[in-house]
């Protein structure tokens, strides 16, 4: 009895202890990026029961790795609502897979949404053909919204998010928003920034902004100084009258320039 | 009275005879073979099973890899350590050390300790082949961009495929893999102290592993409060005290995509794994010590 006491009491304190302790080591574990998961009714579905067991015991990433290839065969028979679900299953057991979220958006957004825009077969209305097209186009820009939740400093998903504004919603002010996003992280790509101007400079009333950003990358050198990028200064410095004295083309013009671009 | 019958005196020689001598015993053991063969099949066809990823195979290699030596080493962990007691009376090896100056406190120390080296060299056997796979499977996506790349692009991208495959935190990972067996091993050592049967102390065993992974969940249901019964209440708060959170030591899911692990991040969490240990051996020797044998 005595020992049972015992036994018994030193659970319990120690419970108390660990319960505490516990707690605050999974606070510092998901503010380090870990312990994100969320095991929800969907990918119960998904997993099966074994599965869910499997993935509630500590196997999460293997169960993501079925659901990810899973999620391969039904991209080979175009089962797009099916796929979705499984990319949404993987993606929610492994959120901290950049690529997952990468990959997910570029299905979804761009495979599943072209195969919208062509199925006349089974929807001969165009409208209706559009709409489908657009609604997998948001399926695939939701995906990255969230893989950004549990990945803000992934430079790779601010850029797909860019790419997804600027070649699937055509919409240059938040493509050049979330360039300008992804330039910041580490690890970004030197030419985000040139692409968050280039964008810019779509947008009405932003072209001052998009010089000085333009010219601002030309004085860094001639590794910015790309047939692209000198060309839209060009436009500018034409759009926005720029006096002859300051426009970049008189300077590559002017004698003593090592400037190799032809001039006006 | 004896020194060695004082039930927590402690010989550091004695106890490394005996954990010497258990290791040796569970090496010969069939099921540690059965068990790491089963493990360097599944590590090593991960090389193969890559090929039907969609994408990321490099991921899907460590998480095969990973998965596997995590699962292995608790099987491992679990029923080499829930046959120790039952065997050692079946056998009267108990009663013969027992019978000789060692204390039950030496005795069960070293039966756990011969259990950790066992742990410890298969995790390191199992860690050199997820190395070799990986050393293999590097080798193929570098020869795979060799044929497509220019000579002028190929460094880059091969320092990108060596920076991915080979990352230093997965060393840390599996130093948690290994500790997360050990601490299972030894929450089945306390089972085995109370139980009179192996098979009941296995059961046991892998409904608390079950449990100890769900645990975060319930913890944080019952610290948050919440419209749940108060039988519900009692029950999740009884789960949250009893039972270790192993979800915890499960940071390699992570560290295979490629999040940073922080050593002090890292050296809390063992520190708390060695703590869980220390208490539940304490827990196993206080049962353990005024047990009728």
């Amino acid at each position: 009895m005595k020992k049972a006491l015992c036994i018994v009491s030193l659970l319990a304190g120690f419970g108390c202890f660990k319960t505490v302790a516990e707690h605050h080591f999974l606070a510092v574990q998901r503010d380090a990026g870990f312990q994100l998961a969320t095991l929800s009714g969907q990918i119960r579905t998904q997993l099966g029961q074994t599965g869910f067991v499997a993935a509630l015991s500590g196997f999460r990433a293997l169960m993501a790795d079925l659901l990810w290839i899973r999620a391969g065969s039904a991209f080979d028979r175009t089962e797009w609502p099916r796929m979705q679900m499984l990319l949404h299953a993987a993606t929610q057991l492994q959120p901290r897979a950049v690529v997952f979220w990468e990959m997910a958006h570029f299905h979804m957004a761009y495979d599943a949404a072209h195969s919208m825009r062509l199925n006349v077969r089974q929807q001969p209305v165009a409208a209706l053909r559009r709409v489908a097209e657009l609604e997998y186009v948001q399926i695939g820009e939701d995906f990255l919204k969230a893989g950004l939740v549990f990945n803000p400093e992934s430079a790779a998903l601010w850029q797909r998010l860019g790419e997804l504004y600027s070649r699937r919603r055509d919409d240059p002010a938040r493509a050049a928003a979330a360039f300008t996003e992804a330039a910041k992280k580490p690890g970004a790509l030197r030419f985000l920034r040139r692409m968050a101007a280039y964008e810019l400079a779509k947008v009405p009333g932003k072209e001052r902004e998009a010089y000085e950003q333009l010219r601002s990358l030309y004085a860094e050198g001639e590794q910015e100084r790309l047939p692209n990028l000198v060309r839209l200064l060009r436009q500018l410095e034409e759009k926005l009258a720029v006096p002859e004295a300051s426009r970049v083309y008189y300077q590559l013009s002017a004698p003593g320039s090592n400037g190799t671009q032809a001039p006006r | 009275m004896n020194q060695a019958q004082n039930p927590i005196s402690l010989s550091l020689r004695r106890v490394w005879a005996l954990s010497h001598n258990t290791f040796l015993e569970l090496v010969r053991l069939k099921v540690f073979y059965f068990l790491l063969l089963f493990a360097f099949l599944i590590i090593g066809s991960s090389l193969f099973t890559v090929q039907f990823s969609f994408q990321n195979p490099l991921q899907v290699l460590k998480d095969v890899g990973l998965g596997a030596m995590s699962i292995f080493s608790w099987l491992l962990g679990l029923l080499c350590t829930a046959n120790l007691l039952p065997k050692d009376m079946e056998d009267r090896t108990l009663y013969t050390i027992l019978a000789k100056p060692v204390s039950r406190f030496e005795y069960l120390q070293g039966k756990l300790y011969g259990v950790f080296l066992l742990l410890g060299l298969s995790v390191l056997l199992m860690s050199l082949l997820f190395a070799g796979v990986l050393a293999i499977r590097e080798q193929q996506e570098i020869a795979e961009l060799a044929r497509n790349l220019s000579p002028e692009n190929l460094p880059a991208a091969v320092a990108e495929i060596r920076a991915a495959t080979f990352q230093m935190n997965l060393l840390p990972g599996i130093a948690l893999i290994l500790l997360k067996a050990m601490l299972c091993s030894t929450l089945t050592l306390l089972l085995s102290t109370l139980a009179t049967s192996s098979v009941f102390t296995v059961l046991t065993s892998v409904v608390v592993y079950l449990i100890g992974h769900v645990q975060g969940i319930a913890r944080e249901a019952w610290l948050a409060g919440g419209q749940a019964s108060p039988l519900l209440k009692v029950l999740v708060a009884g789960m949250a005290l009893a039972f270790p959170d192993l979800q915890l030591f499960n940071v390699v899911d992570e560290i295979a995509v490629g999040t940073a692990l922080p050593a002090q991040l890292f050296w809390q969490v063992a520190g708390f794994g060695g703590l869980y240990i220390l208490v539940y051996f304490l827990l196993a020797q206080l049962v353990f010590s005024t047990r009728e044998l």
